[in-house]
């Protein structure tokens, strides 16, 4: 091969040669970067919640008044919405995974001021909240209908509570939690009666995202939540509103909307976010080749005498080809390897200052696999072209 | 002479009319993408309060948990307790000031037929309107007697007007909230700061409320506010009055301060208080109460995300890649031009003269990127605005951000063709007459 003459013409070049590796180093710094964050949020919205979004629809009714009898209105409501053709399980319940409003408190696992405590983020709900929602118990049992209490008072502490598998892990290790106690900041002790196999925070990224409880507490001012046949979600949002809407013209119904619906607003920046990163890098992409297309063009030009006097003196098409190619390849990897430093650099920059996370070297074969064969791609219609220069070029004009 | 450059870049651009295309191509779409993201990082940068910079402040006092800070970096929290920020109204040394908190209303008219229609509320003190510069198209906002009273009225936003009352002027009708009669005072006009920097709890780039109350009315109905409450301390809470009187952060409390020496009065205030409420077992931190410029508030509290400077810079990574193209492209185009150039060169035009003649030609190419990457800017901004909900206010082009495309655009067309330009004009005329 015959590198070392491709690289002492280039020296002797330098100008398009040093355009392109730069580049190529710009464009492998911003792919790097970008693949990074695009794959890394991907992982964040695939996180499961534990509920079935595609089959869920939420509703909001206000009442106004005084001395209401919420349990009568709420057995009411939901009798009612339980009557729609395609809703199967409707439960009250304080707010929904990944919704983005939610309360959270920091339970103890012990009795004393020392004891261990551990940050939950917890629903209110009735007895319906697992079957609606689709989340499985694990160990011991649910609430039984006597340990609802509607309407709690201000400030209440539950007696007992249901446990996410993980939350439960929190709080006592691997050891059995059914009949054991946590207790409140204040020290009031609550009974572990069962736990689920999970359910994510209400909030996107606050606190571990399945460390989560249930109080059997329900008021008139949370949202039903209905199950509703698979696939019929979205046709059946106009019903429900309008159902319940017809229940008391007095009442305020608003924000039916699917779960689907809900979980989307949560992650709308991210999918923003990766959609303008995608299209940064496919621009970033067709651009560079472009301008290896066009310089190969321009080196070609260039060298039409040159290269036909190489091949008069016996080089075949072949070598010609192979010459521009070996030469796009070295420049290339030059490009690839100050990108390399600068996609770190910036990373790096991004760790410090924003709290991103640290880069991931899985992903850089793939980005210097891919750039290569950008190069020699765009390189391929000069150099074919380079290949068809006549040797008679050569003689001519001297 | 000028016109005859325009004439040489014009027949040179019809010669060679693909490369002139992609090099314009190449700037146009680095202007694109550039001025698509950084629109969005200005707007979201700005100030909604531009005429009151230094002189409206969020006021933060630190009351906290003695053990651990509200924000890791120190900063005192972004709300107030209840306690302290009627502590805070006591005080006659602001301009104006207001305690605030947001909160869902049900709304009916009079008209029977008429259903509950939600809105979203700001109970507040009548000195909001003017710290904020808030227009009011009929009618006025409340004053302190009606603050202090609890009165029944309220402020309705142009939209809610429209909504309510056909945008008539609708002062002195009464409209039922969570079926209470409120009568209507005044009638805002379009209103619509960038930011709703005087409360990020719920979407910093929300449009503002529907309807306006003074603040005490939730409280005498007992509500809590929509947004956060955050409690650090173990306390019994089992009535609305011990909610009032808890160590929970809930309202938002701003004042205006129209002197340095105002401001340095009012700090001092805001330190004795806290003192004094050492003196009774609260406030046990280091003392960290502060005054916070609308500027400083958003800045603090990062309404523009990381990932808006992230794209920012990428997109300023790609502007330059696509300057690197355009160089090469042009060197390409001028280096091809070389014999041409050596004939003028040879019948006696000056180095500077091939300058200009390719300044010229590059200045068109620049002004082309222009104004064909503020098309692709507008279409970015556009889908922008499809992507995120409730960005029709953020994704916008306005005039600067046009005058700045442009001033990018041949900065960027002129940046790339120095180079080339050089190259061409100290080409020997000898070596290219020779092979001719």
């Amino acid at each position: 091969m015959e590198i070392r003459p491709i690289l002492s013409t280039l020296m002797r070049n330098r100008t398009g040669a040093i355009l392109i590796a730069l580049q190529i180093a710009l464009t492998m710094a911003v792919i790097i970067n970008s693949v990074f964050i695009i794959l890394e949020r991907r992982d964040t919205m695939a996180r499961p919640t534990g509920i079935d979004i595609d089959e869920l629809v939420i509703t909001r009714v206000s009442t106004v008044g005084d001395d209401l009898n919420v349990r009568e209105l709420i057995e009411n409501d939901m009798r009612v919405l339980r009557g729609i053709d395609g809703v199967s399980a409707v439960t009250k319940i304080s707010t929904m995974p990944l919704s983005g409003s939610g309360s959270s408190t920091s339970l103890r696992s012990g009795d004393q001021q020392d004891s261990p405590s551990f940050n939950i983020g917890y629903y209110q709900g009735d007895r319906h909240v697992l079957d609606t929602l689709g989340v499985e118990i694990t160990r011991g049992r649910w609430f039984a209908e006597t340990e609802i209490i509607y309407d709690p008072a201000q400030g209440l502490d539950p007696a007992v509570i249901v446990l996410a598998d993980s939350t439960a892990e929190a709080a006592f290790g691997d050891g059995d939690p059914i009949g054991r106690f946590i207790y409140t900041s204040t020290g009031n002790p609550i009974e572990v009666i069962g736990t689920y196999d999970q359910m994510s925070r209400p909030w996107y990224n606050w606190g571990d995202f399945y460390d989560t409880a249930i109080y059997p507490h329900v008021e008139l001012n949370y949202l039903y939540a209905l199950r509703v046949a698979p696939g019929r979600a979205d046709e059946l949002v106009p019903t429900i509103e309008q159902t319940l809407a017809d229940v008391d013209p007095d009442r305020l119904v608003g924000g039916t909307q699917t779960m689907r619906s809900v979980v989307d607003e949560t992650y709308q920046r991210d999918v923003a976010m990766n959609r303008m990163l995608a299209i940064v890098m496919c621009l970033v992409v067709v651009i560079t080749a472009l301008g290896i297309i066009g310089l190969a063009s321009f080196s070609v030009a260039q060298r039409r005498r040159q290269i036909g006097t190489r091949r008069a003196v016996g080089a075949q098409k072949f070598h010609i080809l192979r010459y521009f190619l070996v030469e796009n390849w070295l420049i290339t990897t030059g490009g690839i390897v100050l990108g390399l430093v600068l996609s770190f650099v910036i990373n790096n920059h991004l760790v410090q200052t924003y709290n991103f996370a640290k880069l991931d070297a899985v992903y850089v074969p793939v980005v210097v696999l891919g750039l290569w064969c950008v190069g020699l791609l765009a390189t391929l219609g000069p150099a074919r072209s380079a290949a068809q220069i006549d040797p008679a070029i050569a003689t001519r004009n001297v | 002479m000028l016109k005859y450059y325009f004439r040489l870049a014009w027949s040179s651009i019809r010669r060679n009319p693909l490369l002139t295309m992609l090099m314009i191509g190449a700037i146009a779409l680095g202007i694109g993408v550039s001025m698509t993201t950084l629109t969005l990082y200005y707007v979201m940068s700005s100030n909604p309060l531009p005429f009151k910079s230094e002189q409206v402040y969020a006021v933060q006092l630190d009351a906290w948990d003695p053990e651990e800070p509200y924000y890791d970096d120190d900063s005192p929290p972004p709300q107030l307790t209840y306690g302290d920020a009627a502590a805070m109204m006591r005080s006659d040394i602001p301009t104006y000031q207001a305690t605030m908190i947001s909160r869902g209303f049900s709304v009916k008219t009079d008209q029977p037929e008429a259903r509950p229609q939600r809105v979203s509320g700001r109970a507040t003190y009548g000195d909001f309107f003017a710290m904020f510069d808030v227009p009011f198209a009929y009618g006025t906002g409340w004053d302190r007697a009606a603050d202090d009273a609890a009165e029944r009225v309220v402020v309705l936003s142009k939209d809610a007007n429209e909504k309510f009352f056909g945008g008539t002027n609708s002062v002195g009708e009464v409209i039922y909230m969570d079926e209470q009669p409120f009568r209507v005072v005044g009638v805002l006009a379009s209103w619509r700061p960038v930011t709703r920097f005087y409360d990020l709890n719920t979407g910093a780039f929300n449009d503002p409320e529907d309807v306006y109350v003074p603040f005490l009315v939730p409280i005498s109905l007992e509500y809590g506010a929509f947004g956060n409450t955050n409690c650090w301390k173990p306390e019994n809470i089992e009535s609305y009055e011990q909610f009032l009187q808890s160590e929970c952060i809930w309202v938002q409390h701003w004042a205006q301060l129209d002197s340095a020496a105002q401001k340095a009065e009012f700090l001092a205030f805001m330190d004795g208080y806290a003192a004094e409420q050492n003196a009774l077992g609260r406030f046990a931190r280091p003392r960290n109460n502060r005054l916070s410029t609308v500027t400083e508030w958003l800045d603090a509290r990062e309404v523009v995300s990381a990932d808006n400077t992230l794209l920012v810079v990428l997109s300023f990574m790609f502007l330059l890649i696509c300057l690197l193209n355009t160089v090469g492209l042009m060197l390409a185009k001028f280096i091809n031009r070389a014999p041409l150039v050596g004939v003028r060169r040879a019948l006696g035009a000056s180095r500077l003269d091939v300058i200009s003649q390719h300044a010229v030609e590059v200045l068109i190419v620049g002004i082309g990127g222009g104004l064909v990457g503020l098309c692709f800017a507008y279409l970015g901004l556009l889908a922008v605005r499809s992507w995120y909900e409730g960005y029709e206010y953020l994704a916008k082009l306005d005039v600067t951000m046009m005058l700045v495309a442009i001033a990018l655009a041949i900065s960027a067309a002129l940046l790339a063709g120095l180079y080339p330009t050089w190259r061409i004009s100290r080409i020997q005329p000898a070596v290219h007459l020779k092979t001719q």
